[in-house]
């Protein structure tokens, strides 16, 4: 399988996974986007960050409100 | 520079000039309120600035508004000034259809336009009238689609471009004079990048100054509420109604709201302010322009005082991509339960950008946030050393419309996503025409919650300048109003 086959399988199995069955067309098209998702994604590995934390908070003490949506 | 005969009557340029009219009693908030329901009736068909428009409620605000002026009443400088909000924030009277036949085939509930949103109400409160709700991009994420039963804002400098997103018709709405301001979000450059493109001024709060509650999410973690309108000043007036702390929101700040109006007289004797060249100019497809506009702006700001200093963002590149990748990754979230079930009800824009967000991995997501609180850590920094750093907005003018796409737009030089990344506040400035004679912005990014100084940073270069004066060419300009100046010959 060459390297285009291998990311198409790659990215039929996630939409697959995520519930999606999508059309050919619209598969070759995020084919297409996964190549630079996955530039950009793995650009994101520099020794800076390699040590620290996420900028993920969350308080033990109270937990968030439910996120009101539509007008309060 | 006044606008608007279309309407009948002279538009304020902005929220000072309207304000000080409404209270010497040369105009009123109804016969404001009026031109500019005249004026969208002429216009707006062809600019496509609204989703709603809401003449009767506004109509009813104005006259409210003059009463409460006439019996003493004054709720400050928004009293009795019409504005705008996006369509993807909760208004009363207008059901929100987030530009997606997702929400007008099935809205779900809350998005009803019984009530508003927080930032809504602050403007109610504040004395504006609102005119309506303004045309956005799919669920704030999607690109101008005909073959969707929306409007599409158009560019009021040229009609056949797109005005930038995605607030776009608040943006375009400015510009074109239809209202005096407006709110937009700015997740990924959404308040800044219409303002740029229209040539008007946006202001990006840092993330939790202002409520998000009432408002459609795309990204938890990037969503951002701010103003648009025709100069920072006017900007800031808007900030200063709708900032504050929300109970509903769980990323809103507690940190105390402070004044947000330059007072002085433009001076920016004793700030340092960084610039950032490297990052920003040179980049393929940038309009020939560009350079020589931006080492202008940065001479102007050098000439009201400012110590300018060349700095270089960590890591751009990267910090900018944690930010876009964060964005998929939560709008993917929102919206997979509806992406499975109503595919089609989604323009084929949107749709393929966030299934796009679930080809990324856990990992992949949990890496971004640990480049963004070590980005967070090192612009902090940076802003130790310098109060503001400047860039231009973007390195073009607004693109056309025929052809646009999630990919060409990928591809489009465009400095803002950076500053959601990390949170901090940033304001876009029109700073002169492009090669192409469309308007180049200058974009100034400040410490978080010190908007204030990115302000006063863009009023004292407002100041100086005329460029926010300037008004689309005819027909959208009036007799008064004019074109975009002609450039100065540059060295």
């Amino acid at each position: 399988m060459g390297e285009h086959g291998e990311a198409r399988g790659r990215v039929a199995a996630m939409l697959r996974a995520a519930g999606l069955e999508l059309g050919e067309a619209e598969v070759e098209e995020l084919v297409e986007m996964y190549g630079q998702l996955r530039t950009a994604a793995d650009s994101l590995d520099i020794p800076e960050a390699r040590t620290g934390e996420p900028a993920l908070l969350y308080s033990p003490l109270e937990p968030p409100p439910a996120g009101g949506e539509a007008g309060a | 520079m006044t606008a608007a005969a279309d309407g009948g009557g002279a538009i304020p340029p902005g929220i000072d000039e309207a304000a000080e009219a409404l209270r010497a009693g040369r105009l009123t908030s109804l016969e404001l309120t009026r031109t500019l329901i005249r004026r969208a009736e002429a216009l707006d068909e062809g600019l496509g600035v609204y989703q709603r428009r809401l003449d009767e409620s506004a109509l009813e605000e104005a006259a409210r508004a003059d009463e409460e002026l006439a019996s003493g009443r004054d709720r400050g400088p928004l009293h009795g000034i019409p504005l705008g909000v996006k369509d993807i924030i909760a208004t009363r009277g207008a059901p929100t259809s987030a530009g997606s036949l997702v929400f007008e085939r099935e809205r779900p509930p809350g998005w009803e336009g019984g009530a508003d949103a927080p930032v809504v109400s602050r403007l109610r409160g504040a004395g504006a009238v609102i005119l309506g709700t303004t045309s956005t991009m799919e669920f704030a994420i999607g690109m101008p689609d005909p073959q969707r039963p929306f409007p599409i804002a158009r560019n009021p400098w040229d009609t056949s471009r797109w005005a930038g997103g995605s607030s776009s018709g608040t943006g375009a709405g400015v510009a074109a004079s239809l209202m005096l301001g407006g709110l937009g979000s700015d997740t990924g450059g959404s308040i800044r990048i219409p303002a740029a493109l229209c040539g008007v001024s946006g202001l990006k709060p840092t993330y939790g100054r202002v409520p998000r509650s009432g408002v459609v999410p795309l990204a938890y973690s990037l969503d951002t509420v701010g103003p648009i309108a025709r100069t920072a000043r006017c900007c800031a007036h808007l900030l200063q109604a709708i900032a504050g702390p929300d109970g509903d929101d769980p990323a809103s700040a507690a940190e105390p709201v402070p004044g947000y109006l330059p007072h002085g007289d433009g001076s920016l004797d004793g700030l340092r302010l960084g610039v950032d060249r490297a990052s920003c100019l040179g980049r393929p497809g940038s309009d020939p322009e560009l350079a020589a506009r931006f080492e202008a702006a940065v001479e102007e700001l050098s000439g009201a005082g400012a110590e300018i200093v060349p700095v270089e963002l960590p890591r751009y590149e990267v910090v900018r991509h944690s930010g876009a990748l964060s964005l998929r990754a939560e709008a993917s979230a929102y919206h997979l339960p509806w992406l499975r079930r109503r595919w089609g009800d989604y323009g084929v824009h949107t749709a393929k950008v966030l299934a796009a967000g679930l080809l990324l991995s856990s990992a992949d997501y949990v890496q971004a946030q640990r480049v963004r609180a070590w980005a967070r850590r090192e612009v902090a920094a940076m802003l130790g050393r310098v109060d503001a750093v400047l860039t231009p907005t973007a390195g073009v003018g607004a693109p056309p419309l025929a052809g646009l796409d999630h990919l060409s737009f990928g591809r489009l030089p465009i400095f803002a996503g950076f500053w959601n990344a990390v949170g901090f506040p940033a304001i876009s400035v029109p700073m002169g025409p492009g090669a192409s004679g469309l308007p180049l912005s200058l974009h100034v990014a400040g410490r978080p919650f010190e908007e204030a100084t990115v302000v006063l940073v863009a009023d004292a270069f407002q100041r100086r300048t005329d460029w926010h004066r300037a008004l689309p060419p005819a027909p959208l300009s009036a007799p008064g109003g004019r074109g975009l100046p002609r450039a100065p010959a540059l060295g």
